[in-house]
């Protein structure tokens, strides 16, 4: 690396339509944003990285890479709040007679990525931030009886639930006794808020139905900070 | 164009691969890019959080168009992005086969609008050109036994989206209601619209109601920018 620059900002702007940062042989070329002494972010290409630019926590580019924009515009957000969890087992006897159930209260779920370690694998998702947040819940029931004629499933945030696929199972299951609930929203959660999933089956005889598991994803949850 | 100075204007070329960027003392670490100037943008780290921002204009923490936490969260707090719902019931809307228009009747209640984009009456008008994830959910209510062909729609400029087509009469629950619901990523360009749609047909009358709540959506539309 070559000699480091220091520019002090309050100092003598300048009277210039632009600046080349420019090793002069092979070697990042990047601006490292520091307060008194503490390197912050650091933002460039990264040589090593088929000449990617990235914004990066502290003071490497490679490391804690927040931010990677390819040379072909391919971006990719290595640390942002981003989850894929799914029930990896059927949970018999959960709904079917007005019980509510929330996904991950039974059997914990098996996660395929939590980037920013988010989330608990009992379900609850909290907010990192403040933002706007797309939630994604799909849940496969199984062992639904006819007399089970109402059925709804919810994202339960902190600030507002949002309720959806109101629908009669007992009609609509197939041939296998299954039928698959989802609801999607762009939520506003703000930090520290938390996100959970729930469904509800009413008039059966019982809480007799499940939902399903597996290594092939039948119930899963996506959730990602969008904004 | 005027003439690019490397780094300064007095054309001394800093041969090294980095600048870096301290006050040297508290305060914010940041680049600021002029046009005659104006103050156009200020990149770097806000002291406040430490966190990385863009901003519009001279000042970060203040029209803020892109924040990265030291964490590694991204937010976009003026990316455009609005999620409104349905507040009350509204009566009487299709089943005869009119296409009725979430919005009108009924102003929608905004939980945000992130940009300005959106209309209470049901009218998403895109800022710029781009990709739009939308995606919602329609709660109807009184569906009676004729109403058997159904969907909705996602009425683009540029195309429409036909989605959730079912049979309403055999799907309904037992209190005779069921949830639309739908997503897609939409090709929009600037100036464009999207509206939010539900048809349902060939009932006796346009007798079904689409069904709101005050505090918890059932019946919402929401959409963001995505790319």
């Amino acid at each position: 690396m070559g000699t480091q620059n220091s520019i002090n900002h309050t100092s003598n702007p300048f009277a210039s339509t632009a600046f080349t940062i420019d090793p002069g042989a092979s070697g990042d070329s990047y601006t490292q944003y520091s307060i008194n002494g503490t390197p912050e972010f650091r933002i460039g290409v990264d040589d090593d990285a088929a000449d990617s630019f990235k914004i990066s926590q502290g003071n490497a580019l490679g490391a804690n890479d927040t931010f990677i924009m390819s040379a072909a515009g391919e971006r990719i957000m290595p640390l942002q709040p981003a989850v894929l969890a799914y029930l990896p087992s059927d949970d018999n006897n959960v709904t079917g007679n007005g019980a509510t159930w929330t996904l991950g209260s039974t059997t914990a779920l098996t996660e395929i990525f939590d980037q920013s370690g988010d989330f608990n694998t009992n379900g609850t998702f909290t907010a990192p931030v403040t933002g706007r947040y797309y939630i994604h819940v799909e849940m496969r029931t199984d062992d639904v009886t006819a007399a089970m004629t109402t059925g709804s499933i919810q994202i339960v945030t902190s600030n507002r639930t949002y309720t959806t696929s109101y629908i009669n199972p007992g009609a609509a299951m197939d041939t296998a006794l299954n039928i698959s609930f989802a609801a999607t929203a762009i939520a506003d959660m703000d930090a520290t808020d938390t996100a959970t999933t729930t469904i509800t089956l009413s008039n059966g005889a019982g809480n007799t139905a499940a939902v399903d598991g597996g290594a092939g994803i039948t119930t899963f949850l996506n959730i990602f900070l969008l904004c | 164009m005027a003439t690019q100075n490397n780094v300064n204007n007095d054309c001394k070329v800093i041969a090294s691969s980095a600048v870096t960027i301290d006050p040297g003392a508290a305060g914010d670490s940041y680049t600021q890019f002029d046009i005659n100037t104006t103050g156009e943008f200020r990149i770097g780290v806000d002291d406040t959080d430490d966190s990385f921002r863009i901003s519009q204009g001279s000042a970060l923490g203040t029209n803020d168009t892109f924040v990265m936490s030291e964490l590694g969260a991204r937010t976009m707090p003026l990316q455009p992005a609005f999620f409104a719902y349905l507040g009350s019931t509204v009566n009487n809307v299709t089943g005869g086969g009119a296409y009725w228009r979430l919005g009108t009747t009924t102003a929608l209640t905004e939980v945000f609008d992130q940009g300005g984009d959106f209309n209470t009456n049901g009218t998403f008008t895109a800022p710029r050109t781009g990709r739009y994830l939308l995606c919602g959910a329609i709660k109807m209510g009184d569906i009676t036994a004729a109403m058997t062909n159904d969907r909705i729609v996602f009425e683009s400029s540029n195309r429409n989206y036909f989605l959730n087509s079912i049979n309403g009469a055999v799907l309904r629950d037992a209190s005779n209601v069921f949830s639309f619901k739908g997503e897609v990523i939409a090709d929009m360009d600037a100036a464009d619209t999207v509206y939010f749609k539900i048809n349902m047909a060939e009932g006796a009358g346009n007798t079904a109601d689409a069904i709101g709540q005050a505090t918890h959506p059932v019946t919402y539309f929401c959409g963001c920018l995505i790319t």
